[in-house]
């Protein structure tokens, strides 16, 4: 057994930028998340629709829609493809659990940590993406999920909770950049409503 | 005194008395002025001069449509020139100057163009300054640059910010007088989403202007009960100072909004000004319609104004133009004018009205049948001189003039999708074509309906058709009662007396005379009219000016108005700052940073890091006592070399390839084969383009019968993805393959070096052997690290050297890195960038991104024989063409200069000892160059004519460019081990 340890390191530690707040606004973080995306495998569909739906104990999310099982957030990426999100202590192999229940019928990817996660609350949110996102996030209903772009970055957005919390997911690497260009929407926001 | 052209009432908070500097001199004005109305309040008439013969200017309108009062905003780093006074809200301490004199205002120098103006008429840039021919770089386009243009930018960087952002809704209103307020009213209780937009700081339109009762109280007392309804509909969203300035395809509107223009001290976070994508479902155009004045001779003197905009200044402003004010008019309107000035006392001197049959509506003298023919006054109007009914002339004295020639509805938004406007003889002007952009209506003065009543009633009706187009049922609107009688005009464009000149265009000084000049040397289409005169070419872009020299240019082809036809408009309506198009996207923050999860160990290295597309990738690790960057890399080189170094490669792209048919798709888009590759191995791989030349190269290793990964070049990762996701759903759908970019899921190191293996041997866990026998060159496993972490190792080298790439889930990244360099002290590990990595892969030979630069094939590249006969794979047949195939081509080699000293730049061409250097003899250039600690000489890649049998011949590196000519020795490309024993060891 080697003699070293390899510690962990959240998005967004590296820069220290990990939650900010204004007004009633927060943007924070989430660092502790497993996620792994699952294709269904050509003619496998529904198959994989029934082990998965087993998986979450909850029917799987339609194109733009997420769900929330007791363990695990699904949201849907594309035709017959889903991403996964578990809590990344208890899942952190969340791959590798769901390769084994989904068998040959899917192909899982590792993501964890391949995407930074944020999430925003606070009063009217709407307001602040307006000016970050291209897409009618005033539409938006809780449940929703939605691929856009963000200041050139290209993320999903989560709605949690209409008009007032919201989860963004992006490239890790973007981490610094995203953070940046949120707390600059929530200030010149609250500047605006000043 | 302080502002004695001051009236009583207006719409304007005179609790609140505002300061403000012009030309250096402090003034008053209150909250709600423009800084033109606050000027002319202080009896300030001129206010600038013109483009081209620098004439004393004053104020014509009331709004965005001003051509002459042109001032420069702000001071310092804030300075803002070419800013229309007339939309300049007043604030406290604003600072405005003239411009385009010196060195003042009043005595201009410049002004000398004015007595030249027959040799400054339109064209005369094409016909002078020919000869002698030298003079026009030295003297003549010097002379001219300093002379033209008017406001000058201050040259420092823009301290404010700007936004960019979308807007959704069903209904788009531009504009908020009667017609945009009767559409939002009828849009806005229908509970559709509604955006109500007004240039203005003030919504109301023409209801601001004007003292008409609506539905029996004050026009401002329905305006404020309208408003405070729009106020209260959550579905109504109001934006003030936001104008519309373009309409494009898709429903998709651009809009500018001024958030923080009127503010004195705006808050750091404030963006200044705002640009919004709108889209809509439907869009009403409600924008109203803009007065246009009469050419006279003269009739550019500060004090003559636009009739409707003196009887803005009066009603809203409570602003006297000058207490003596004369009218010259050729439509009821003009009358209107000369009553609100008399119900506030002032004096009116007449109402020149040219038709005979000339209206009279209250207690004023009115000269039917007349005409202004001159003016006079120095720096502003003292007389205007009359050519009475009967033939004889009449002086009168006045201070002000209104000027009113008819009104041209605002159709500019109908034609920025190509549609053009219709003449239409009842209102003189041009009208709205009947075919509009699909989704939009246009109501009101806009759609050339000029009564308060039609505009209501037209606001409503375009509103309820355009919600019924979205399923969106409405209730009618009960229109408030209110004048509706038809107003009468008399087309009348300009006077024809006089010698002198009287203007069309104020901004850009073209006159009747530059018009007649046109016709007479052949630019009579429209098109040409514009060019040649420049007419409407201005910031205002002719607003004021367009029909009256159509007019003109009809009259002097004997044609109608409507056969001489229109030049159509283009956005935006009124300018845009660079500022606002630009958005955030500027500095700093021109584009997101992608950065490596060990970026924060690189920097505390005091890494130098490079822009590798958005990725920051450290260039190299200087040293204490390392004072120039070649002894950073030299130093990096040697090490991996020599012992061990570790690169951090995280920015490859990595694209996750599962399903059962991903060998036969790797098969497809690879020009090597990948069927047979066996589990745990690896495999260069080349993809071609369509056309057979070289897309990106990377390597594919193979997990698990069903999986691969493969690796991409860091600024072709997300191209080659793409390329690869359209394969598979266009080109092979009936594959099964799934593909899942995992770029930023794995943090990536290469460990290269003699010592790689011991050093990961330290880290590796040990129920895996990774001896040369067990895990040999090209060998890949998934194991794990450090007790227990995943990992991904693979056997593979860019150095040439003994190497691993080896990646771990992106949260140990960091980590990673420092127990490499922990557990590799004993071995000296250093870290490289990638300035090292490429003088390593100089030296072995290996193409990157300078090779495969679209131009060049694999034949080219010296890896004909990789693309594989044997399949059909993307490129494969394209590639057999005789430009990409042929013996004769170019060949990738190696070139050694003759010493250390004599560089062998980038980017040179190559050509024969003794043949001149022209594109005819060119044998090939310089794809990458380096010096080379291993040869301890510059060296270079380069693509040479019939290179691979060349080599050990001199050959001329010359740079005609620069002037640089060197000689290099060919020779093959791989300048180290090129048997490859040391990364087999």
């Amino acid at each position: 057994m080697p003699d070293y340890r390899l510690t962990q390191s959240v998005p967004g530690a590296e820069t220290g930028e990990t939650g900010f707040a204004l007004k009633n606004f927060r943007l924070d973080v989430v660092p502790g998340l497993a996620l792994a995306s699952v294709a269904a495998r050509t003619g496998r569909e529904d198959d994989v629709a029934a082990r998965l739906s087993d998986v979450l104990e909850a029917d799987l999310p339609l194109a733009g829609a997420l769900c929330q099982g007791p363990e695990h957030t699904a949201f849907w990426t594309g035709s017959d493809q889903w991403m996964i999100v578990a809590d990344h202590e208890s899942h952190e192999h969340l791959a590798a659990e769901l390769k084994s229940v989904l068998g040959d019928s899917a192909s899982v990817s590792e993501q964890n940590d391949g995407w930074i996660c944020l999430d925003v609350t606070g009063p009217d949110l709407p307001r602040v993406f307006e000016r970050l996102i291209h897409a009618d996030t005033a539409a938006l209903k809780t449940g929703a999920a939605l691929r856009t772009v963000i200041e050139h970055i290209g993320c999903f957005i989560l709605c949690l909770e209409t008009d007032r919390r919201y989860r963004l997911l992006a490239g890790r690497s973007y981490g610094r950049s995203l953070f940046h260009a949120l707390s600059e929407g929530l200030r010149s926001t609250v500047a605006l409503q000043a | 005194m302080s502002q004695i052209n001051r009236l009583e009432n207006g719409k304007l908070d005179r609790s609140a008395t505002l300061s403000f500097r012009f030309d250096g001199r402090t003034y008053t004005g209150f909250k709600g002025d423009t800084l033109a109305s606050a000027l002319l309040a202080n009896n300030v008439k001129l206010v600038g001069r013109s483009f081209k013969y620098h004439r004393p200017r004053g104020i014509l309108a009331s709004g965005s449509e001003e051509p002459n009062a042109i001032v420069e905003l702000r001071e310092g780093a804030r300075r803002e020139p070419n800013t229309r006074a007339t939309t300049a809200e007043l604030y406290e301490g604003l600072v405005a100057k003239s411009q385009n004199r010196w060195p003042s205002l009043a005595f201009d120098v410049m002004g000398i163009n004015d007595l030249f103006s027959s040799f400054l008429t339109a064209g005369f840039y094409y016909k002078t300054f020919m000869w002698p021919k030298a003079f026009w770089e030295k003297l003549y386009e010097p002379v001219i640059r300093r002379a033209a243009g008017l406001g000058a930018a201050s040259g420092e960087a823009d301290p404010d910010n700007y936004d960019k952002g979308a807007l959704h809704c069903d209904l788009l209103i531009v504009g908020a007088g009667p017609a945009g307020l009767a559409a939002a009213l009828t849009a806005g209780r229908s509970g559709a989403r509604v955006i109500l937009a007004d240039e203005d700081f003030e919504f109301g339109g023409r209801l601001n202007a004007e003292t008409f009762e609506l539905g029996g109280q004050s026009s401002s007392g329905w305006l404020k009960a309208a408003l405070a309804e729009l106020q209260g509909l959550q579905n109504v969203r109001l934006m003030k100072r936001t104008t519309v300035y373009g309409a494009f395809d898709h429903g998709i509107s651009g809009a500018l909004e001024r958030v923080g223009d009127h503010l004195a001290n705006p808050d750091a976070a404030l963006p200044r000004q705002i640009l919004w994508r709108i889209y809509a479902r439907q869009i009403v155009l409600c924008a109203g319609a803009t007065e246009r004045p009469i050419a006279f001779e003269n009739n550019d003197r500060p004090g003559i104004m636009l009739a409707g905009a003196i009887r803005a200044y009066a009603n809203r402003w409570a602003v006297a133009a000058d207490p003596r004010t004369a009218i010259f008019t050729n439509n009821d309107d003009g009358h209107r004018t000369a009553l609100d000035l008399i119900s506030k006392g002032l004096d009116v001197a007449a109402v020149v009205d040219i038709r005979p049959d000339a209206p009279k509506f209250g207690d004023y003298e009115v000269l039917a049948g007349a005409k202004v023919i001159d003016t006079s006054g120095r720096r502003a109007l003292s007389d205007i001189t009359i050519r009475l009914a009967d033939g004889t002339a009449r002086t009168l004295a006045c201070g002000a003039l209104g000027v009113s020639g008819g009104w041209n509805p605002n159709v500019s938004l109908t034609s920025h999708k190509r549609g053009r406007p219709v003449w239409n003889p009842d209102i003189a002007a041009f009208a709205p074509p009947e075919t509009l952009p699909g989704g939009m209506q246009v109501a009101g003065a806009a759609n050339a309906a000029f009564t308060t009543a039609s505009a209501f009633r037209e606001g409503a009706e375009a509103s309820a058709k355009a919600l019924s187009e979205l399923g969106l049922k409405t209730a009618g609107l009960d229109i408030p009662e209110c004048a509706d009688d038809a107003v009468s005009v008399s087309p009348f464009w300009h006077t024809g007396e006089g010698k002198g000149r009287a203007w069309i265009d104020f901004q850009n000084d073209v006159t009747v005379k530059d018009i007649r000049l046109s016709h007479q040397e052949g630019f009579r289409s429209v098109e040409h009219l514009k060019r040649y005169t420049t007419l409407g070419m201005a910031t205002d872009q002719g607003k004021t000016a367009n029909v009256a020299g159509l007019a003109l240019m009809a009259e002097l082809t004997g044609k109608t108005i409507e056969e001489t036809g229109t030049t159509i408009f283009r956005p935006p309506y009124t300018p845009v700052a660079i500022g606002a198009l630009a958005g955030r996207s500027r500095g700093k923050d021109f584009r997101p940073v992608r950065t490596t999860p060990s970026h924060g160990w690189a920097t505390e290295q005091g890494a130098v890091f490079t822009e590798a597309g958005l990725w920051l990738r450290a260039q190299w690790f200087p040293r204490e006592g390392e004072t120039h960057w070649r002894e950073s890399v030299d130093r990096e080189v040697l090490a991996v070399r020599g012992s061990v170094g570790v690169c951090d490669v995280t920015t490859l792209g990595k694209v996750d390839v599962q399903g059962r048919d991903a060998a036969t798709f790797l098969n497809k888009v690879y020009c090597n084969g990948f069927a047979k590759l066996p589990v745990g191995k690896v495999r260069y791989g080349l993809m071609l383009r369509e056309d057979g030349l070289a897309m990106d190269d990377g390597t594919a290793a193979r997990l698990a019968e069903d999986h691969f990964v493969v690796t991409t070049t860091t600024a072709n990762a997300v191209s080659v993805y793409r390329h690869m996701e359209f394969v598979r759903q266009c080109l092979c759908p009936q594959l099964d393959v799934q593909l899942i970019s995992t770029t930023e899921a794995w943090a990536q190191y290469a460990v290269a070096g003699p010592n790689s293996r011991n050093l990961l041997a330290r880290i590796v866990d040990t129920d895996f052997d990774i001896s040369n026998e067990a895990f040999p060159f090209m060998a890949c496993a998934e194991l794990t690290i450090c007790g227990g972490v995943r990992a991904r190792l693979f056997r593979i080298s860019f150095s040439g050297e003994l190497a691993y790439e080896i990646a771990v889930p992106a949260r140990y990244g960091d980590s990673l890195m420092r127990v490499l360099m922990e557990a590799g002290e004993e071995f000296d590990v250093t870290p490289y960038g990638t300035e090292a990595l490429g003088v390593l892969r100089i030296e072995k030979g290996h193409a990157t991104a300078n090779e495969l630069n679209g131009q060049t094939a694999a034949a080219h590249l010296g890896l004909g024989r990789m693309v594989s006969q044997k399949k059909d794979s993307i490129g494969t047949v394209l590639s057999r063409r005789d430009g990409l195939s042929a013996e004769t081509g170019l060949r990738l080699v190696g070139l050694i200069a003759p010493d250390r000293e004599t560089a062998i730049p980038a980017g040179a061409h190559l050509f024969n000892e003794g043949e001149q250097h022209l594109p005819g003899t060119d044998q090939g250039w310089v794809t990458s160059a380096c010096y080379s600690p291993h040869v301890e000489k510059p060296i270079a890649l380069a693509f040479l004519e019939r290179g691979d049998a060349r080599h050990g011949e001199d050959i001329v590196v010359a740079n005609p460019i620069e002037g640089q000519t060197a000689r290099a020795r060919v020779v093959s490309p791989h300048f180290i081990d090129p048997e490859g024993e040391r990364l087999r060891a």
